[in-house]
């Protein structure tokens, strides 16, 4: 289940799921996996993305990304610090984006997240230059 | 120690209840943070690969077991095998297909075809104590 919220100023993506198998797709114990919050300051779109950016998720989150730079954003900074999941699939999301962004570039401080970076030799690809905004 | 075993019809979306109920097996373990990262990226890429190779709706069943210090994710469906061998290593802008051998740079990586279903196992050797 899917729910946006926008204020204006940041826009909230929010991915709902339950947390047992069996049972429809209700907000349960553990409602939400992953989020996004987002603001644009000149070309430079920052994204903070919390929680668990899998096979499910990062449909959700490529599309988000890629609709902001549809709209302008030529560099995409990311926060990841709070992510706690990131799959192959997550990896791809990312990638995609930088095919279609001038640059994308993931703010470290996430072992999670340098591990699969460094494990796919993709951690030069997403440590962009020093940003300039335009 | 037990085994952790479990069926789940193939929908990414549950993915994310298999990795808690990992977790909860992980959690009773003395292995390191990064260990743990490792084994629920190996057991999700495995699922999410059995999800994607799978053309009917019957459940996909994950195995975790550890014996003698190596940790064995299997993953079995009724989807059809592949060669690993034949998997070329992806290129740096190729943007899907990365999970196969993301899980073979964790642990030895073995596919069997018996009875009409397919196995995928990761052996991942030499968990550390935390």
């Amino acid at each position: 289940m899917f729910n946006r919220r926008g204020d204006g100023v940041a826009t909230t993506y929010q991915f709902l799921i339950c947390d047992a198998p069996q049972t429809p797709c209700v907000v349960k114990r553990r409602p939400q996996i992953m989020e996004t919050t987002s603001s644009r300051t000149g070309n430079v779109a920052h994204v903070v993305v919390v929680g668990e950016v899998d096979a499910a998720t990062s449909p959700l989150l490529e599309s988000s990304l890629v609709e902001m730079v549809a709209g302008g954003a030529t560099v995409v900074t990311l926060d990841l610090s709070g992510v706690t999941f990131l799959s192959s699939s997550g990896l791809s999301a990312l990638l995609q984006v930088n095919k279609v962004a001038e640059s994308v570039i993931i703010q470290t401080g996430n072992r999670l997240v340098e591990r699969i970076l460094a494990l796919t030799e993709l951690t030069q690809m997403f440590s962009g230059p020093e940003i300039h905004e335009r | 120690m037990d085994d952790f075993v479990v069926k789940l019809p193939p929908n990414d979306m549950h993915g994310f209840v298999l990795r808690n109920h990992i977790r909860l097996w992980l959690a009773d373990r003395q292995f390191s943070e990064e260990f743990c990262g490792d084994v629920l990226l190996v057991a999700s890429e495995l699922f999410s690969n059995a999800v994607q190779a799978i053309d009917d709706e019957s459940d996909i069943e994950i195995h975790l077991m550890l014996r003698s210090g190596i940790v064995n994710i299997a993953v079995s469906n009724h989807g059809e095998g592949f060669d690993p061998g034949s998997l070329l290593p992806p290129t740096p802008n190729q943007l899907r297909g990365r999970g196969i051998e993301l899980s073979r740079s964790l642990g030895a990586l073995m596919v069997e075809q018996a009875n009409h279903r397919t196995t995928v196992q990761v052996a991942m050797n030499q968990p550390k104590l935390r």
